[in-house]
């Protein structure tokens, strides 16, 4: 069982050796190489997909801050326009309420002096009627003598103007 | 005819008494890295290499009773 | 083995793992008598005839250059089928065996140590097939290649530490000078022990898994063809462990060869 073949040494050696130095030569160079580039290769995309996700993650940061900021701008605008809104609105009804009662006294004012000058006209109106029926009455009473005294009086009258 | 038969008897006994001590031995290495492997599961790796070096080392005894069989058994 | 024609089948298997009968001059359907007839006109000083064993060691160490060259050949940096496996089982040498145990050396070592592992495997894997034959469960095979390791070994220890300081670190410093004497014999032994151990513990696993496979099937003959169904669904189930003992044992061979080298290029771990 146990004997010494020297065919099968001397083979086995000789297989072996030639397989080691093939192997040294042209096999293991390249799948070594193929190996570091893998591993290269993963270690940069591993880098890569790290600095992509910093980047992502500062712009996320970025806009995320933006955002905020036109959050708090939009609430001033809009509390800045509200209280204009509310500033114009109290204008415009001062005006507006100014403006109705200038309007109203101009029309009280133009009725009271309607009113006068209807006054005045009836008055007018009543003292030329008054005397024209005073005159009717009077030409039936009045003689000749005290007609002419009374113009005389008039004349003086007049003439004293 | 005697000695034949008496080597193989002898054969047999070799490998059956020479198996016994490597087979406590795995059994124990073996239990051992695997109470390892329990306890600490990140150094599995490392506990599996020594592990199977180990076997190899005690299978190594009952496989030089093997031999002693083989060479008892075709003399 | 006095008596060949009263032979027990077991001790048959035997002769055909000594690829000492004439089944050993044919594989798959190739006769090697007519090539052994022109080498033995060599003028070499021993026997260098081919048989199955020296035939499946051929084409492992083809297989295993080729595959490999193939998967370095591939261009793109995605791999897929065969090439994946091969650079896979490339990656596993590398890393867990080669550069784990050699360090920064790992490099240089490389060629030696994952030779080995695809030349055991391929070994193994092919001993696998029905009609072919495992070279590893032949001593010589195996012992052979433990000697290369016994080189590697010597080798790099040396060229770490020079010729004489290499014998000289051998055993470790620091003790009185008479331990020495007991000491050194120990540590050569020691050192001798390793390749033995390597190659008796491939032969051995590579045999002992043939043999129990052979004697399920022996049964068959043994017991009658009623324990065929038994013996077979065994022999299948070793079958399938053999396949992990193949890989197992290339593995072995391989990280125990790489830490042995390790172990002589940094003396002092």
């Amino acid at each position: 069982m146990i004997a010494l073949q020297s065919n099968l040494m001397f083979w086995t050696i000789v297989s072996f050796g030639i397989l080691v130095l093939l192997l040294g030569k042209f096999g293991f160079g390249p799948l070594v190489q193929i190996l570091e580039a893998r591993e290269r290769k993963i270690r940069e995309s591993i880098e890569q997909a790290e600095r992509a996700r910093e980047e992502a993650e500062r712009l996320l940061k970025e806009y995320e801050d933006k955002l905020a900021e036109a959050k708090v701008e939009a609430q001033k605008l809009l509390a800045e326009g509200k209280q204009l809104g509310e500033s114009l609105r109290a204008e415009i009804i001062a005006k507006s309420e100014e403006e109705a009662k200038r309007m109203i006294a101009k029309a009280e004012e133009q009725i009271e002096r309607d009113v006068e000058q209807a006054i005045k006209e009836l008055r007018a109106e009543v003292a030329n009627l008054s005397l024209e029926v005073a005159a009717k009455v009077i030409e039936k009473e009045l003689d000749e003598k005290a007609h002419a005294q009374l113009i005389e009086k008039y004349l003086s009258e007049v003439g004293r103007i | 005819m005697e000695g034949i038969n008496l080597a193989h008897l002898g054969s047999g006994l070799a490998i059956g008494i020479g198996a016994l001590g490597p087979g406590i031995g795995v059994g124990v290495l073996v239990g051992k890295a695997l109470e390892g492997m329990a306890r600490q599961p990140e150094a599995t790796g490392t506990l599996r290499t020594t592990m199977f070096i180990g076997v190899a080392f005690a299978e190594a005894i009952a496989l030089y009773s093997f031999v002693i069989a083989i060479l008892l058994f075709t003399k | 083995m006095a008596h060949p024609e009263s032979l027990s089948p077991m001790a048959q298997m035997f002769e055909e793992f000594d690829l000492t009968t004439e089944h050993a001059q044919h594989i798959f359907g190739i006769n090697f008598e007519p090539l052994n007839h022109v080498l033995k006109q060599l003028p070499i000083p021993f026997d260098i005839s081919v048989n199955k064993a020296v035939f499946i060691m051929w084409l492992s160490a083809f297989l295993s250059f080729m595959l490999i060259f193939y998967a370095g050949r591939g261009r793109g940096l995605v791999a897929s089928g065969l090439r994946n496996a091969m650079e896979a089982l490339f990656q596993f040498v590398k890393f867990d065996i080669v550069d784990t145990n050699l360090g920064h050396e790992g490099q240089k070592w490389l060629p030696f140590i994952g030779g080995l592992f695809f030349f055991i495997l391929f070994n193994n894997l092919l001993g696998l097939i029905p009609a072919g034959f495992s070279p590893g469960s032949n001593i010589n095979v195996t012992a052979s290649l433990a000697i290369l390791v016994l080189f590697a070994i010597l080798i790099a220890g040396m060229k770490k530490q020079g010729v004489i300081g290499y014998w000289l670190h051998l055993a470790p410093g620091g003790l009185p000078k008479w331990i020495y004497i007991i000491l050194y014999p120990i540590e050569v032994i020691s050192l001798l022990a390793k390749p033995f151990s390597l190659a008796v513990r491939l032969f051995a696993n590579l045999l002992a898994g043939h043999i129990v496979i052979f004697a399920l099937l022996a049964m068959i003959i043994l017991f009658g063809i009623y324990v065929a169904p038994l013996s077979l669904a065994f022999g299948v189930i070793m079958y399938a462990f053999e396949i992990f003992v193949a890989f197992i044992q290339a593995y072995i061979f391989a990280i125990l060869s790489s830490v042995y080298i390790g172990a002589s290029i940094h003396p002092e771990h």
